[in-house]
């Protein structure tokens, strides 16, 4: 009877997690200058030595970019917030499961990205209501009007509140891809690489997305009255 | 969205290659439309990169906090566990509950604090607020808290450092520190002077001549506020004369000095001319020399006697005289300044990094990139490091010579030509000349575009690529 070849033995291992820094990697983290310490380190220092310190470090080093993420998606300070902290509060439950194969920033986004979404669908609030079809500088304010003392021809504008504003609204308008997209390449100038690695999507695509977005706000506001 | 429209997009963007662009630029010469959708793009990319950067609250960063002390990491799977062995040493094996890990050491801390300070509180009762900042100069180091306001003297340039970035403070500038809250860096009230502003892990905000700057994360930022101020002390120590007007220095001579000067021989128009100088130590003889050097530029002279200036009618340019002026360059990273309303983007891609603003244009912002004028006249930052500074600064706003005294670490010098040096004084690069330029290695010449904490960034002459040369590599012409 022919024997059966043998199963492949040879398993990958996977990568070590920040529950696996042995105790000479941490003294060595510790001797570092609390500055010099990589996240990695640092989601080291809170799972094995629950150093609350290292936890609030970690924080404070993203929490701009990844609330800035999560503000520009959802458009409400207070949602943002409440993601905000359930972004972070997973991390701490999950910290087990991160290796640094990605970094970091890519996983913390990813969560919040998908606490993002969450909330649309919970919220019900998705309508994507397409800037394309948003009422134009007819019936409104015309955009032009908030712009004081610009030359048409000037590329150097004085742009006002409320023009902030109504751009911020547009950007939640978008479809999400594109304004996922559009948020991490033009307000946290994330390589195209590292943003396809958030949203799982190719760098390709993503280039396509920016660039429908851009579009769809240009679009948008020379309805408004932005010549 | 049709080819051609994307394309332009990609190429505003910068998402074509060298390769992809040439063409596309040889079409976009030539086609009047998409000159016009570029403006337009323009335009809107300008109104959507002003869409400011947001942070969380500190209420809900100190929420977060709560929470996570009552969240504890899920154990990993027991199997992978295993597969890694994990070692349990002592500190894991005395395990302490987490919140006395995490509360104790504060409870400690905060004991600690209460001791130190403890007498203090007791002379000045309510005084005790939590240290929010250091300064640091030739002298030492001193903390600072809510609402104290730095001052840097001539020639003593000073260096405020909190947990998230720095502000250094160049000779004759002043700067009201605030805390916002716990969590967050402090911000900024630029009174007076030139300054440079590091925001390395947080945003930074300050506020100078009644606008609101927003600093990015890791940006760098130079202000310089120069409007009229005087202060004088009584024994000539200090002395700080910034765009006064010429009849006013010469009363305040007579204050400060006991010193009548009689202006009454310098007509009107020149008498209400703005001069400024520096000094320290100078008594009332040193005092007059350098306001009467300073005035001559306008044709003032005096006499014999050394009391009564007078005038001596004279052609040439006219000098600015204004009662203020303020720029503002962002040096890396980029910025935002808000006025009554308006927010100015700064540094971003494709916008300009250089403002200024003046008296007599109140309302005007010059808006444009930052040239070599330009970053002339800023501050500028000069090898920062931390440790025992020595060495003087030598004559300010003239040429610092490459002497052997080394400038102070993470000096702020404001000249035509300066001089780097590292730690322990090693020199680094001699910049000077209209153009900036200097040897590189490879018998390379740049042109100098940026100083940056850790390095200068050069252009090389004929081509777009920009080198970035950490500070420590010497000069390899002298």
């Amino acid at each position: 009877m022919a024997r059966r070849a043998a199963p492949q033995q040879t398993e990958k291992l996977p990568s070590p997690t920040a529950r696996h820094a042995t105790a000479a990697e941490l003294k060595s983290i510790e001797s570092k200058d609390p500055q010099e310490r990589s996240d990695f380190d640092l989601l080291k220092l809170y799972v094995k030595k629950q150093s609350a310190d290292a936890f609030e470090t970690l924080v404070t080093r993203h929490r701009r970019q990844v609330y800035n993420f999560i503000y520009k998606m959802v458009g409400k300070a207070e949602a943002a917030e409440d993601i905000f902290q359930e972004t972070f509060l997973r991390v701490i439950k999950n910290a087990h499961t991160y290796t640094p194969r990605a970094k970091f920033t890519t996983w913390c986004l990813q969560i919040a990205r998908n606490l993002s979404l969450d909330y649309f669908k919970r919220e019900g609030l998705r309508q994507h209501v397409s800037i394309d079809a948003s009422p134009g500088g007819d019936d409104e304010r015309s955009i032009a009007g908030m712009l004081q003392g610009s030359d048409p021809q000037s590329s150097e504008i004085l742009v006002s509140r409320e023009l902030v504003d109504e751009v911020r609204e547009a950007v939640t308008q978008l479809p999400d891809n594109q304004r996922e997209a559009l948020i991490l390449r033009m307000y946290d100038d994330m390589p195209y690489a590292e943003i396809a690695d958030v949203l799982g999507s190719p760098e390709g695509t993503v280039k396509y997305w920016v660039h429908e977005a851009i579009n769809s706000l240009a679009r948008y506001l020379e309805r408004r009255g932005l010549k | 969205m049709d080819d051609t429209r994307q394309k332009l997009i990609a190429w505003m963007i910068g998402d074509l290659s060298p390769e992809e662009s040439r063409p596309f630029e040889a079409s976009l010469a030539a086609d009047a439309d998409l000159q016009r959708q570029r403006n337009q793009l323009e335009r809107t990319l300008t109104v959507v990169r002003a869409v400011p950067s947001e942070d969380v609250s500190d209420k809900a960063f100190a929420r977060l906090m709560a929470a996570a002390a009552h969240v504890e990491p899920e154990s990993a799977d027991p199997a992978e566990a295993e597969m890694f062995a994990v070692d349990e040493t002592p500190d894991n094996v005395i395990r302490i509950n987490f919140l006395l890990r995490t509360v104790m050491p504060r409870v400690a801390a905060v004991a600690v604090i209460v001791f130190i300070f403890g007498l203090g509180v007791w002379i000045t009762p309510g005084s005790l607020k939590p240290t929010v900042a250091g300064v640091y100069d030739d002298h030492g180091m001193a903390m600072v808290v809510d609402g104290d306001l730095v001052e840097s003297r001539v020639g003593e340039p000073r260096r405020l450092t909190f947990p998230t970035g720095e502000v250094l403070l160049d000779g004759a500038s002043a700067v009201r520190v605030h805390a916002t809250g716990p969590f967050s860096a402090p911000s900024f009230e630029v009174e007076r002077g030139r300054v440079v502003v590091t925001a390395s892990a947080t945003p930074v905000s300050l506020n100078v001549g009644g606008r609101s700057v927003q600093l990015g994360k890791g940006s760098m930022l130079s202000v310089d506020y120069d409007h009229a101020y005087a202060n004088i002390a009584e024994d000539g120590s200090i002395v700080e004369v910034q765009r006064m007007p010429i009849g006013e220095v010469a009363a305040l001579a007579e204050k400060a000095y006991n010193v009548k000067l009689y202006a009454g021989g310098v007509p009107e128009s020149v008498r209400n001319t703005r001069v400024s100088f520096y000094g320290s130590n100078l008594n009332a003889e040193a005092f007059i020399d350098s306001f009467v050097e300073a005035a001559s530029r306008f044709g003032v002279t005096i006499d014999e006697t050394r009391r009564y200036l007078s005038y001596e009618s004279r052609s040439g340019r006219v000098e600015p005289n204004e009662e203020w002026k303020l720029d503002i360059a962002v040096l890396q990273g980029a910025a935002s300044v808000s006025e009554e309303g308006y927010i100015l983007p700064l540094g971003g891609k494709g916008l300009p990094n250089f403002v200024s603003y003046n008296a007599s244009e109140a309302g005007h912002a010059d808006l444009r990139g930052l040239g070599n004028d330009d970053l002339n006249r800023q501050v500028v930052w000069a090898a920062g490091a931390t440790g025992a500074t020595s060495g003087a600064l030598g004559e300010r706003l003239r040429d610092v010579k490459p002497s052997a005294e080394p400038l102070p670490n993470g000096s702020v010098i404001h000249t035509d030509s300066l001089v780097l040096n590292g730690d322990g004084g090693k020199r680094i690069f001699k910049l000077g000349g209209p153009d900036f330029d200097f040897p590189l290695a490879g018998g390379r010449r740049g042109r100098l575009v940026q100083l940056t904490n850790s390095g200068a960034v050069f252009e090389i002459q004929g081509e777009i690529v920009r080198e970035f040369v950490p500070f420590g590599q010497p000069d390899n012409k002298e």
